[in-house]
C-alpha cells in the first residue's frame, strides 16, 4: 500500500512539475510591449511637450490656464461652478495637470535617453532642449522646481529657488548651443522622428538661441537687481554680473550673435499632431465645443481690421446680420460658462482643420524679442522701428496674408471695444489706444507697449508666452475675469502662477514646503508674484 | 433503499416514492439528511407511510469544501454557509448571484442596474488595497476565472461596464452553494482565494428516476428611485440650465423608460440508474433593460453524466455547457454612452417631443443627422434616443466548459481522483456609432471598434484521499497537486473616423485619421501541491490542519518565487461531550486560524515601454520597477460557535479577525524624479466581524413557519499604510503619510487611505466661507465664496448588513418575505450636485417657490447658491442606510393528484425590491456602477435607477 501511495505522489509530482515553471519568467513578460526602445522614439515622446498636441494636453496647457493669454477660453465648468481656471480657482486636477505632463514626459525619457547615448549626439542634445524648454516653461509657471538635484534614482528632489533654476536653465542651454554649432547640418539619427525640422540642426541652433533670447527678456522682468547667489553666477559662467538685468544682457547679446530665428523657415511647428494626424485644437474647439477665440484678441484685431482674422479665427455663426463677424468669449464671464451657450461664437480656425500644424515659437518672435530688446539698450543688431515691423510683416507671411505694408503703416486704427452679443454683462472697454505704427517719438512705455501688443497678435496661440509678458510687463492690458472665485488673487491684475500640486504635498511634502519660502510672501497661492512677474 | 442492495430510490416532491421488485422481510431504509433513519419490514403492504423524528445528529450534514472535498459538517472548524437553490430560484435575476444578497452572513453583494451586469461580492471586508477583494468563484470544485468586465477604474467618463463570467451560468442548473467567507475554509484553494470562495455545487441526473422539468420565470422591472425633478421653471433661450421663467411645461423624465422584462425559460431532464446518470439542460435569459434598445440575452446548453465502473470503483463525471450571451447598450452610470444627462437636464422650456424624432435628414451630406440644438455635449449632455439607438454597444460571448473527472476508489479506505476543465470563451465588442454623432460639418462620418477577446483557461488536479475510521479515531487525508493556467488575448481596432458614411467594417475606417490598434494579452499559470489531514476523536473533537505551497507565473523574475499558506482549526462538539439536556440539540464550538498569500499584479517585476495610444509611441514607463516584492499575506483567525435549540432554532456565530501585510500599492512619486509611482510593500489592514445566522423554523401540522436572520458586522482599519518601506533601489526607507486612491468626477471628494481610518475614508475639499462667527459669509458684491478646506465626509463601507427572511407554508402555498438593510457608511450623488446647479432638480424649484435663501441677513438667489455649492461633496453627502423589502414571493404547488400524479405543477408571484422602507440618499446605494473597483462605490453620477420588479414562474414536473 504504501508503495501505491508513493507512485501516486511520484506521479503527481511527474506531471506538474516536468520542466513548467521554467517557462514562467517568459509567462510574466508583457508579450506586446517591448523590452527596450530606442533612443530616438524616447526623444518623439520627449517631443510632446513642444506643442501638447494630444487632445487632453492640449486642453490642460493650450486652453485652460491658457485663457489668461487673452487668445482662448475655455467654455467648459465641468459642473464645478466656478472652481476652474477662468476664476482662478482651479481644482487641483486641473491645477496639476501641467506640472505632470512636463515633467513625466521629460525626466523618465531623459534618463533613458542619456544611458543609450552616452550623453553625446544629437538625440542627446535634442532632448536637453526639450528638457530646457519645459522646464522654462514650469519656471514660469510654478516659481521654484526641482531642477538641478534632479537626478536618476532620487525619489524626493529638493526645489531651487527661481534664480538658481533660472540661471541652471541658461548654464544648460548654453552647452546645446554648443554641442548644435558642432552638429552636422543634419542629424540623420532624429530625422525620421524630427516633425519640426526633420533634423536640420541649423535650425534647431536658430531655435535654441530664440529659446535663450526669450529667456533672457524674461528674466530681466527682474530689473537693476544684485543675484542673491552671485557665487553661482561666477561658478556656472566664469564671470560676474551686477545685476540680473546685465546678466540679462550678456545672454540676450550671444544669443543674437550666435543667430537667432530670421525667416519664416526657421519658425517651429509641431508638424505631426499627436492621435494619427489630427490637431488637439480640433478636438477641444470642434468635437468637445469647450474652447472659443478670446474677447480680448477678437476685440483687438477686429479694432485693427486685421488680415490676419480670417486664418486666426472663424466667423460667429450666431448672427449672420451682427455687425462683427469675429466675436469671442470674454474668459471669467458674468455667468459661469457652458459650451452650449458659446458653440456659435468664434473659435480658432486652426480648431476646424484636422491636420493643421499646432504653432510651436515663431520667427516673429525673434524680431519682437530684438525690438524689446533695443529698447533697453541691448546690442541686438538692428534698429527698433525695422524689427519692430519686420516682426509684424514675419506674421503676415508665416500665414499667407496679404496687405502688411498698409498695416505696419496704419495711424489711425485702434483696438475695438468688447461687446458680447447675447451677455451683456461681460462688456469691457477696448483693451489699448495705440494704433499699430511704429511712433520714434513715443515714450518708452508707449514704444513697450507697442511692440507687446503686436508681439501679442504675431504669437497667436502661444498661450504662455503672452501670459508671461502680461505678468512681466503689464501688457496687452488683457481682459481681466468679471469675478474671482478666490479670495487669493487680486482681480484686475489676475492669476499669477500655478500654485503646486496636491501630489507634491503628499509626495514630496518637506521640499515642498521649503520651496513656498522662495516665493514671494511665502505663500502657495494662485495670486503670489513670480521673481521676474511683478508688474499689473 | 432496500438494505442490503445497491442503490436506492428518491422520493418526488411531497415524498411519495416508489419501490418494485421487494421480496418479503425486505427491510426499507428511509433516510434523508437532517432526520433519523427509520427502518420497517416489509411484509406485502401496498403504501407504507414514514414519519421520521428530526434527528439529533442533526449538523451530522456533509457539505462540500475547497475543491470539491465532502466533509461532515461537525468536523469543520471554520464557518461555511450553504444555501440552496431556493434562494436563487425562487425571485430570480439574470445574474443569479445578486439574488443572494441578504442570505449569508459575512458577504456584502452589491449588484448592478444593468440586467445581467457584474455583481461585486466582498467577503468579511476589504483586505487588499490593490486587488479587487472579489470573491472567487469555484464549480463543483474547480476554481472559475471570472472575467470581469463590470468596470474597475472608476470615472464619469469611462464606457459603460458590462457582465462578469459567472453571470453566464444558468440558475437552473445549480444544486446548492457553498459560502466560504473566511481564509480558512479558503486555504486549500491558495492565493486565488485570498478574498473568500463561492462554492458552486451543479446538478447530477439522479438514480432510479427520470424527470423533466419545465419552468418560466417572468419578471416586468420599472425605474425606482429616480432623481427628484422639477418642470415649472423653464430655461432662457440660448442656454441650457433652467433658471428661467415659469413655464409648468409638465416635462417628465420618467416617460423615457420603459419596462423592462425579463424571460427565463429551462427545460431539464435528469434520469439515471445505479451506474449511470445523466442531466441535460437548456435554457433561455432573455432581458429587456428599462432603458429603450438595451438588454441581456443567454442561452444555456448543459449536459452532465455520471458513469460508474470496474465493479463501481471508477467513477467518471462528465460535463459539458455550451453558453452563448449577448448584449447591448448596457448602461450603468457616468456622463459618456449614457441617455440619462440630456434627459435629466434637458432644458425645461424646450419640447422633448421634437427629440424624440432624434435623426433628421441633412441634405447637404445626404445622411441622417442627429437632432440636439441644445449642446452640453462635454457634461455629457446629447440626444437621449440618439445615444440609445445610434451609438451601438455590443457584445457578443461564445463559451464552453469540458470537465471530466475521474475518482478510483483503490481500497475502501482510499481513493484518488483526476480533475480537468477547459473553461474557453470567446467574446466581440463592437461600438457603432453613426455619423453626426461628433459632427458632420467636422467630418464625423461614423466611428467604429471592433474588438475580439478570447480567454482560455485550463484546471487540472490529482487528490489522494485516505478516510479511515476505528473506534474512537478517524483520519481524513488529502494530498493532492494542480494547475491552474489562464490565457487573455484581445486584439482590435477602433477608429473614430470612417471612410463611408455609417459603413462598419474595419477597411471602413480611415487608416489616415485618428484610428487605434488594440491589442493586449497575458498568460497567467499557477501550480500547486497542498495537502490537509482532519483528525477526529469519538465524533466530538476535530483537528484540521492544512498546507498549500503556490508557484506562480506572476512572481517571476522576483527573490520570492513561491509561497505556502498554512492553516491549523479545532472543532468540538460539545454536545456530544456529555449527556446534553434535551433542548440542547447541538453545541459546537470551533476555532481556526489561517495565513493567505495574494500575488501581485504581473508583469510588475519587468520594465517593458507601454504603448501611448494618444501619441503612437512607445512611452517611457513611469512605473520605478521592483523586484523585492513579496506577496501580499493575510493573517486571520475566526473562533464561532453553532448551536441548535429544540431541534428549531439554530445559531451559528462567527468572530473573525484578520490582518493582511505586505499590501503591494502604487505610491505616487514626485514627478520630478522621472517616475509616477513605484510598487511599495508594506501596511496592515485589519478587519474584524462578526458572522451571525439566526434561524427558527417550526411544523404545526400542514403549516409552517420559518424566520432566518442573517448579520453582517465588519469593521475596516489601517493600522499602518506605508512606514518604512524599503526602496530597494536607493535603500532608502520611504514612508507615506496617506495615499489618494479615488476621485469622484465632478464632485470634489477623494478617498484618501491614511493611518487609523479605514479603506472607505472620502474627504471633501471645500465648504462655503463662513465669517469669524460661524455664519455663513455673504459679500455684498461678489456674494457666497468658498473656502478650501478639508472635510471628513466619512466612509463609504457599511457598518453592518442585515437579512431578514421570512417563510409562510400551509399545504401547497408558500409565502416569502426578504427584508434587506445596511448600516453605516455615506454615498455621494454628483447627480444631485448637478441637476441643482442646472435648476432641473425639485429641490432648486422648491428654493425659488420659497424665495431663496437667506444667509446671515442677506439673500442669495437660488441660482448663485446651487452654482457655488455644485460640485462640492460636503453638501451633496448622505447617509447609506436603507433598509427594504427585497423580495416577495408566493408560490402554491397544485396537488399531483389533480394531474392523476402524471405531473407536478408550481405558480408563484414574486416581487423584488418592492419597497424602499429608509432611504436618505437620492438614489440607491447598494449598486455597484463599478463591480471590479474597491473605492469607486456608493457613488452616483447619472446612475442608471434602480429598478422594481414584479413577475410570475411556473414550474411544471413530469
Amino acid at each position: 500500500m504504501k508503495t501505491t501511495i508513493k507512485y501516486i505522489i511520484i506521479g503527481i509530482s511527474f506531471v506538474l512539475f516536468s520542466g513548467c515553471i521554467g517557462r514562467f519568467e517568459e509567462y510574466n513578460t508583457n508579450p506586446y510591449e517591448p523590452s527596450s526602445v530606442s533612443a530616438s522614439s524616447l526623444l518623439a515622446e520627449m517631443f510632446e511637450v513642444y506643442a501638447s498636441p494630444q487632445q487632453n494636453e492640449t486642453q490642460y496647457n493650450n486652453c485652460m490656464w491658457a485663457a489668461y493669454s487673452g487668445h482662448v477660453t475655455a467654455t467648459g465648468n465641468w459642473s464645478r461652478g466656478k472652481d476652474i481656471f477662468a476664476y482662478y480657482n482651479s481644482r487641483d486636477d486641473h491645477n496639476a495637470a501641467t506640472w505632470g505632463y512636463y515633467f513625466g514626459h521629460i525626466y523618465s525619457n531623459l534618463f533613458r535617453i542619456a544611458e543609450k547615448t552616452n550623453r553625446e549626439g544629437g538625440v542627446y542634445a535634442l532632448a536637453q532642449l526639450a528638457r530646457v524648454f519645459a522646464m522654462c516653461n514650469m519656471a514660469s509657471l510654478q516659481g521654484p522646481i526641482p531642477y538641478t538635484l534632479i537626478k536618476e534614482g532620487a525619489l524626493n528632489v529638493a526645489y531651487d529657488d527661481e534664480e538658481t533654476v533660472w540661471l541652471a536653465l541658461f548654464r544648460d542651454i548654453n552647452e546645446i548651443v554648443i554641442i548644435l554649432k558642432d552638429s552636422p547640418a543634419t542629424d540623420s539619427s532624429v530625422s525620421d522622428i524630427d516633425q519640426f525640422y526633420r533634423g536640420d540642426m541649423t535650425r534647431w541652433l536658430k531655435f535654441a538661441n530664440t529659446l535663450k533670447l526669450r529667456m533672457a527678456i524674461r528674466i530681466s522682468g527682474v530689473g537693476a537687481q544684485p543675484f542673491a547667489h552671485p557665487e553661482l553666477v561666477s561658478e556656472m559662467f566664469g564671470t560676474s554680473y551686477a545685476t540680473v538685468e546685465d546678466f540679462a544682457k550678456a545672454m540676450a547679446e550671444s544669443a543674437v550673435r550666435d543667430g537667432v530665428m530670421l525667416d519664416v523657415g526657421d519658425s517651429c511647428w509641431d508638424n505631426n499632431n499627436s492621435n494619427m494626424g489630427v490637431n488637439g485644437y480640433k478636438i477641444v474647439s470642434n468635437n468637445w465645443g469647450e474652447v472659443r477665440s478670446n474677447a480680448s484678441i477678437t476685440s483687438c484685431m477686429n479694432g485693427y481690421n486685421d488680415n490676419r482674422r480670417p486664418k486666426y479665427f472663424t466667423k460667429q455663426t450666431f448672427d449672420k446680420n451682427y455687425a462683427e463677424e469675429y466675436v469671442g468669449v470674454r474668459s471669467g464671464s458674468a455667468e459661469v460658462p457652458s459650451p452650449a451657450e458659446y458653440i456659435n461664437y468664434s473659435t480658432m480656425y486652426m480648431g476646424t482643420q484636422d491636420s493643421d500644424p499646432m504653432p510651436v515659437m515663431y520667427v516673429s518672435e525673434a524680431y519682437f524679442l530684438r525690438a524689446e530688446g533695443v529698447l533697453k539698450g541691448w546690442d541686438m543688431d538692428g534698429d527698433i522701428k525695422t524689427l519692430y515691423e519686420q516682426g509684424i510683416r514675419m506674421s503676415f507671411s508665416e500665414w499667407e496674408v496679404s496687405g502688411a505694408d498698409e498695416y505696419v503703416n496704419n495711424d489711425t486704427l485702434v483696438p475695438a471695444a468688447y461687446k458680447d452679443p447675447q451677455h451683456a454683462g461681460n462688456d469691457a472697454a477696448a483693451i489699448s489706444s495705440l494704433t499699430i505704427k511704429w511712433n520714434d517719438s513715443a515714450s518708452n512705455e508707449e514704444k513697450l507697449e507697442r511692440i507687446l501688443l503686436q508681439k501679442w497678435i504675431a504669437c497667436y496661440l502661444d498661450p504662455l508666452n503672452g501670459w508671461s509678458d502680461y505678468r512681466r510687463t503689464g501688457y496687452p492690458k488683457l481682459l481681466h475675469a468679471v469675478s474671482t472665485a478666490n479670495s487669493e488673487v487680486n482681480l484686475t491684475r489676475g492669476q499669477r502662477r500655478l500654485r503646486f500640486p496636491i501630489s507634491e504635498y503628499n509626495t514630496n511634502g518637506e521640499n515642498v514646503r521649503i520651496a513656498v519660502t522662495y516665493l514671494n510672501g511665502g505663500k502657495d497661492s494662485n495670486g503670489t508674484d513670480l521673481w521676474w512677474a511683478k508688474k499689473n | 433503499m432496500v438494505r442490503g442492495s445497491n442503490g436506492g430510490v428518491t422520493t418526488g416532491l411531497d415524498g411519495e416514492y416508489t419501490l418494485s421488485g421487494l421480496k418479503q422481510n425486505d427491510v426499507i431504509v428511509v433516510s434523508i439528511i437532517g432526520y433519523a433513519s427509520q427502518e420497517i419490514t416489509w411484509t406485502g403492504q401496498a403504501k407504507i407511510d414514514f414519519m421520521l423524528e428530526v434527528s439529533s445528529e442533526f449538523l451530522d450534514e456533509v457539505v462540500v469544501t475547497a475543491l470539491g472535498i465532502k466533509r461532515s459538517e461537525k468536523a469543520l472548524s471554520y464557518n461555511v454557509q450553504q444555501v440552496k437553490s431556493d434562494a436563487i430560484m425562487t425571485v430570480r435575476d439574470a445574474n443569479f448571484i445578486s439574488s443572494l444578497n441578504g442570505k449569508v452572513a459575512g458577504v456584502t453583494i452589491n449588484s448592478s442596474n444593468s440586467a445581467g451586469g457584474a455583481s461585486r461580492v466582498v467577503m468579511r471586508g476589504i483586505k487588499s488595497i490593490t486587488s479587487d477583494n472579489l470573491a472567487l468563484y469555484v464549480i463543483d470544485g474547480v476554481p472559475m476565472y471570472n472575467m470581469m468586465n463590470g468596470g474597475s477604474e472608476g470615472s464619469v467618463y469611462s464606457n459603460q461596464p458590462g457582465t462578469d463570467g459567472v453571470a453566464d451560468l444558468n440558475p437552473d442548473d445549480i444544486e446548492s452553494i457553498t459560502m466560504l467567507t473566511g481564509p480558512s475554509a479558503a486555504a486549500l484553494y491558495g492565493n486565488m482565494a485570498a478574498a473568500g470562495v463561492v462554492m458552486i455545487t451543479t446538478k447530477k441526473g439522479v438514480a432510479g428516476k427520470t424527470s423533466v422539468t419545465y419552468s418560466n420565470n417572468t419578471t416586468f422591472s420599472s425605474a425606482y428611485m429616480m432623481p427628484k425633478m422639477q418642470s415649472k421653471y423653464g430655461n432662457l433661450p440660448n442656454t441650457l440650465d433652467s433658471w428661467g421663467p415659469i413655464v409648468n411645461s409638465g416635462y417628465d423624465p420618467s416617460g423615457f423608460f420603459r419596462t423592462g422584462v425579463n424571460e427565463m425559460n429551462t427545460l431539464s431532464l435528469s434520469t439515471g440508474n445505479n451506474k449511470n446518470q445523466t442531466y441535460i439542460s437548456v435554457a433561455t435569459t432573455n432581458a429587456t433593460n428599462i432603458l429603450p434598445n438595451s438588454g441581456y440575452n443567454r442561452y444555456n446548453f448543459t449536459l452532465r453524466n455520471t458513469t460508474k465502473f470496474l465493479k463501481d470503483k471508477m467513477t467518471l463525471d462528465f460535463g459539458a455547457s455550451y453558453i452563448l450571451q449577448d448584449d447591448k447598450n448596457m448602461v450603468s452610470q457616468g456622463f459618456y454612452y449614457n441617455p440619462l444627462p440630456g434627459l435629466y437636464r434637458f432644458p425645461r422650456s424646450e419640447n422633448f417631443d421634437d427629440v424624440r424624432m432624434y435623426e433628421r435628414y441633412n441634405a447637404s451630406y445626404g445622411v441622417m443627422e442627429k437632432y440636439w440644438p441644445y449642446g452640453g455635449k462635454t457634461e455629457g449632455l446629447d440626444n437621449p434616443y440618439w445615444i440609445q439607438n445610434r451609438q451601438l454597444r455590443e457584445n457578443k460571448k461564445g463559451r464552453y466548459m469540458i470537465n471530466a473527472s475521474l475518482t478510483y476508489d483503490i481500497l475502501d479506505w482510499l481513493n484518488v481522483s483526476g480533475r480537468v476543465k477547459v473553461d474557453n470563451y470567446n467574446n466581440r465588442y463592437t461600438y457603432k456609432a453613426y455619423a453626426s454623432t461628433g459632427s458632420l460639418d467636422g467630418g464625423d462620418r461614423g466611428s467604429y471598434n471592433d474588438t475580439n477577446s478570447t480567454s482560455k483557461n485550463t484546471y487540472a488536479d490529482v487528490i489522494a484521499t485516505i478516510d479511515k475510521t476505528w473506534t474512537d479515531f478517524s483520519v481524513n487525508v488529502n494530498i493532492g497537486a494542480s494547475i491552474n493556467d489562464s490565457r487573455y488575448e484581445t486584439i482590435g481596432y477602433d477608429g473614430s473616423s470612417l471612410k463611408e458614411f455609417n459603413f462598419f467594417a474595419v477597411r471602413n475606417i480611415n487608416f489616415n485619421k485618428a484610428w487605434k490598434a488594440i491589442q493586449s494579452g497575458w498568460h497567467d499559470q499557477t501550480q500547486a501541491v497542498f495537502a490537509s489531514a482532519e483528525l477526529g476523536f469519538r465524533d466530538m473533537l476535530y483537528l484540521t490542519a492544512t498546507g498549500r505551497n503556490d508557484w506562480d507565473s506572476r512572481l517571476a523574475f522576483s527573490d520570492y518565487s513561491s509561497f505556502f499558506y498554512p492553516s491549523v482549526g479545532l472543532s468540538a462538539i460539545v454536545s456530544n461531550m456529555f449527556h446534553a439536556p434535551r433542548w440542547l440539540s447541538l453545541l459546537k464550538v470551533r476555532a481556526s486560524y489561517t495565513e493567505v498569500g495574494n500575488a501581485y499584479d504581473r508583469f510588475l517585476t519587468t520594465v517593458t515601454y507601454p504603448y501611448d495610444e494618444q501619441s503612437d509611441k512607445w512611452s517611457t514607463s513611469a512605473v520605478y520597477p521592483n523586484t523585492k516584492l513579496k506577496p501580499e499575506r493575510t493573517k486571520s483567525w475566526e473562533v464561532g460557535v453553532d448551536a441548535n435549540f429544540f431541534n428549531d432554532l439554530s445559531l451559528s456565530l462567527t468572530y473573525y479577525r484578520s490582518n493582511t501585510f505586505n499590501q503591494t500599492f502604487f505610491a505616487k512619486l514626485s514627478e520630478s524624479s522621472g517616475y509616477s509611482s513605484i510598487p511599495v510593500q508594506s501596511g496592515n489592514i485589519l478587519n474584524e466581524g462578526i458572522e451571525m445566522s439566526l434561524g427558527y423554523s417550526h411544523k404545526w401540522g400542514d403549516f409552517s413557519f420559518g424566520a432566518n436572520y442573517t448579520l453582517t458586522w465588519n469593521r475596516n482599519e489601517i493600522v499602518e499604510l506605508c512606514e518604512n518601506a524599503e526602496n530597494y533601489a536607493t535603500g532608502e526607507k520611504y514612508t507615506l503619510p496617506q495615499l489618494e486612491v479615488c476621485s469622484y468626477g465632478p464632485l470634489d471628494s477623494r478617498l484618501i487611505l491614511r493611518k487609523g481610518g479605514t479603506m472607505g475614508d472620502v474627504y471633501g475639499q471645500r465648504l462655503l466661507t463662513r465669517d469669524s462667527q460661524g455664519y455663513i459669509e455673504v459679500d455684498p458684491t461678489t456674494g457666497l465664496s468658498m473656502t478650501n478646506q478639508e472635510v471628513f465626509l466619512g466612509s463609504i463601507l457599511p457598518v453592518a448588513n442585515m437579512g431578514l427572511n421570512f417563510n409562510f407554508a400551509w399545504k401547497g402555498i408558500s409565502l416569502g418575505l426578504l427584508f434587506n438593510a445596511r448600516l453605516g457608511g455615506v454615498a455621494m450623488s454628483a447627480t444631485q450636485s448637478i441637476l441643482d446647479a442646472a435648476g432641473v432638480s425639485e429641490a432648486s424649484a422648491l428654493a425659488r417657490d420659497n424665495g431663496d435663501f437667506v444667509f446671515n441677513g442677506f439673500k442669495v438667489a437660488s441660482k448663485d447658491y446651487y452654482s457655488t455649492v455644485s460640485g462640492t461633496a460636503a453638501y451633496y453627502t448622505y447617509d447609506a442606510t436603507n433598509v427594504r423589502l427585497g423580495e416577495v414571493s408566493l408560490s402554491y404547488s397544485l396537488p399531483r393528484k389533480w394531474f392523476k400524479d402524471k405531473m407536478g405543477m408550481t405558480l408563484g408571484l414574486v416581487g423584488k425590491n418592492l419597497c424602499m422602507i429608509y432611504c436618505k440618499a437620492p438614489f440607491d446605494p447598494e449598486l455597484t456602477t463599478a463591480a471590479g473597483s474597491n473605492f469607486y462605490q456608493g457613488f452616483d453620477a447619472y446612475m442608471l435607477p434602480s429598478t422594481r420588479s414584479l413577475g410570475f414562474n411556473v414550474k411544471l414536473q413530469f
